[in-house]
């Protein structure tokens, strides 16, 4: 996530972090408000008899089903946004680039709603139906982050396989079933696990502060919270996920980024990357020391002129490590010229994973 | 197992891909035999490419397959199969499923298609890899992975974009030596599409020169090689040295004048006096000997080498000569030479390919 960033210009990473502070925040704020810290008369705390209050049947029981359909629901999404992906990524090559402000977009009403603690969703279609609007809600988290996943996917995927499973005869049909889903089956499963897990949270947050009823699956979750008049239980259960939700959320951020890591252009280093502000100040580091010692060389041959073993030391001293400084400069072949030596092993770029194989692996002779 | 193959007929080929187009591109790649398909950069190869694969369609102009036409086929249902320069194994399936992937996608009953395979694993030596992922194993394997997915469907016509690219000299050598063995056994059509054509010209039986998206020359690869009929097609099938030259009289043997003097070379082409023209000479059609020990040659000029250079083999000496030229000429020397060697370049044929220069 953090080297997508650093892909981005200057306004975009201070939107994409601010972005990214308020995602947090939206996470955040319930927990806190859920203990109380936030928007409750009675003092904040926390008792251990109410982790036993929600362990008991009923709890588990809405936990599960909670579980089950938010389950389907992440796999649903997850296998929406990967075949939505592969038709985006088939047919509009070149433009697959804009689903990450798409995703920023869809997500950001999500932010809202979170932040200000509002079912955005539930106002906007004027429905009472909660467990559909909760899940009606998720629909932009999923699609974005599907989208997102997927585009970090295909972004590993060489247009070469593609091509190859083509020719050798798979139509759109067979490319989804024969190639597409087995090679997606990572994150297919990371996809699903991160937004099962967030789903949850979306319903369980959503039902907390739009609850009115008592016929939705998980209204027992908060029992213990008009019982006792403390929101214990409930939010430490929203705790538990929102823990779930974030260890998903770090392993399908961390396989983004090594899905970032192999894009080739990501390899060379862009203005905005570390690496290349790195090889710009070498460089002028460089330069500057040159033209320091040529300086100093002609200041020390006019020395030399007027006689001084000193200077003429000095003057050998500063010859010998402006050799050490200056590259050997290599002489280009004209054209019609003979063809080069061999090349050095070490020349050929190993090639990421087994999508190019490698040169330096190869120690067998000729089959 | 020998499979028949057939020949692959492009006519009057236009179609534009990615902003490059190739035009009136005709093309007979014979039956069973290797075709070189070569060109610089911008010379349409890549879009040719896609169009005979199905990628892209095609404007005008047809593919035929022993006279099947083709062209409006899905990529799938051609019978074209190309390894790219990556190969595009698929790194989660292992080799055995790499290997029979095409079948997949062939009605054919399980138990033929799973003694295909094992008759291709052990064809292509894979039998004890079948159980490993594609990045378990060393570069030869991978192709020969490669090579066998793309061979076990039969194809028509197998396409080798690039293939090598990625790998130094012997690595490549090594590749180019295996497909064509397996071209022998399999009886496989192949064409190699490529920008540096010297390590798979020897392996080739004919060859096609592309440039700025037309064909530039066809031809037997020796024909080519001997007779290239442009600066750019001699250029791209080799080492080339080429004088610049101004026919000063006719006759049986023509005489020119160079920075380097004269000379008196045979022509095929009738030339008018006056006309600028560009000989074409190989480093091998030239003999170097110390200075003034050229006897009674004809056509000789003098320099000093600059360089030496060994590769495979062969001793390349880089000539200074007297117009600042910088001349090769490719040696297995009866002569040892030195750097700043005077030395005589003797242009051994009576003939040499030339021409006129826009």
């Amino acid at each position: 996530m953090f080297r997508f960033f650093l892909r981005l210009n200057i306004f975009g990473s201070l939107l994409a972090y601010f972005l990214l502070i308020l995602f947090i925040l939206a996470l955040v704020l319930p927990v806190l408000t859920g203990f109380g810290i936030f928007g409750h008369p009675t003092l904040p705390g926390f008792s251990t008899r109410y982790l036993f209050e929600i362990l008991s049947a009923q709890s588990l029981q809405g936990l599960i089903s909670a579980l089950i359909y938010s389950g389907l629901f992440a796999a649903l999404c997850a296998f929406y946004g990967v075949i939505g992906g592969f038709f985006t990524a088939k047919y509009f090559t070149g433009k697959f680039v804009l689903l990450i402000p798409i995703t920023f977009l869809l997500v950001a009403p999500e932010f809202l709603s979170f932040l200000i603690n509002i079912p955005v969703v539930a106002l906007f279609f004027g429905s009472r139906d909660l467990t559909a609007l909760t899940y009606g809600g998720s629909l932009s988290w999923g699609f974005a982050l599907s989208l997102f996943i997927a585009h970090a996917f295909f972004l590993r995927i060489s247009t070469a396989e593609i091509r190859t499973a083509t020719m050798l005869g798979a139509n759109s049909f067979d490319l989804i079933l024969q190639y597409v889903i087995p090679r997606a089956r990572r994150p297919l499963l990371f996809l699903t696990f991160f937004l099962t897990c967030q789903f949850m949270c979306q319903g369980l947050y959503t039902a907390r502060y739009a609850l009115k009823s008592s016929d939705l699956f998980f209204w027992h979750l908060f029992i213990p919270d008009l019982i006792y008049k403390d929101p214990g239980p409930g939010a430490l259960a929203y705790g538990i996920l929102l823990v779930l939700g974030t260890a998903a959320a770090l392993s399908a951020i961390t396989y983004a980024k090594f899905e970032f890591s192999v894009v080739p252009e990501s390899a060379a280093p862009s203005p905005s990357t570390k690496a290349h502000k790195k090889q710009v100040t070498r460089k002028k580091k460089k330069r500057k020391k040159s033209k320091k010692k040529n300086a100093e060389i002609k200041m020390a041959k006019s020395e030399e002129k007027s006689g001084g073993l000193a200077s003429k030391l000095k003057l050998a001293k500063l010859s010998r490590d402006e050799e050490t400084i200056q590259a050997p400069v290599e002489s280009q072949p004209e054209p019609g010229e003979a063809p080069q030596p061999p090349q050095q092993a070490e020349e050929t770029k190993p090639p990421e994973e087994s999508e190019t194989p490698k040169a330096s692996e190869d120690e067998e002779k000729a089959p | 197992m020998v499979y028949i193959m057939a020949v692959i007929k492009i006519s009057n080929l236009d179609l534009e891909y990615q902003g490059q187009k190739v035009s009136n591109f005709m093309l007979t790649i014979p039956d069973r035999q290797t075709t070189t398909i070569s060109g610089d950069e911008e010379s349409g190869k890549d879009t040719l490419l896609a169009g005979l694969l199905g990628f892209t369609s095609i404007s005008f102009g047809t593919i035929t397959v022993d006279e099947v036409e083709v062209q409006s086929l899905a990529p799938g249902k051609r019978g074209f199969v190309c390894i790219s320069s990556d190969w595009g194994l698929f790194p989660h399936l292992n080799v055995r499923a790499n290997l029979g992937y095409g079948l997949r996608f062939r009605k054919l009953p399980k138990e033929e298609r799973e003694l295909k395979i094992d008759r291709f694993l052990r064809q292509f030596r894979l039998t004890e890899l079948q159980n490993l992922f594609p990045h378990m194993l060393s570069v030869n394997e991978q192709y020969r992975l490669a090579l066998g997915r793309a061979a076990i469907v039969d194809p028509e016509l197998l396409i080798l974009d690039d293939s090598f690219s990625n790998f130094d000299v012997p690595v490549r050598e090594s590749l180019v030596t295996y497909t064509h063995e397996i071209q022998n056994i399999l009886g496989l059509t192949i064409a190699f599409i490529t920008k540096n054509p010297m390590e798979v010209m020897g392996v080739s039986t004919h060859i096609a020169v592309m440039a700025d998206g037309y064909l530039e020359q066809t031809g037997k690869v020796q024909d080519v090689y001997d007779s290239p009929t442009s600066t750019r097609v001699a250029k791209n099938t080799g080492e080339i040295n080429i004088l610049r030259a101004q026919v000063v009289m006719g006759g049986d043997f023509y005489m020119f004048s160079t920075k380097l003097g004269g000379l008196n070379l045979r022509c095929a082409e009738k030339l008018r006096p006056d006309t600028d023209v560009d000989i074409l000479i190989r480093p091998e059609q030239t003999q170097v000997v110390p200075l003034g020990q050229t006897a009674d040659a004809r056509n000789v000029f003098s320099g000093q080498i600059r360089q030496i250079r060994y590769v495979s083999g062969f001793q390349f000496l880089s000539i200074k000569t007297d117009d600042e030229q910088l001349f090769l000429s490719v040696q297995n020397p009866q002569h040892s030479f030195g750097i700043n060697d005077d030395i005589d370049v003797i242009l051994s044929r009576d003939e040499y390919p030339i021409v006129k220069r826009q």
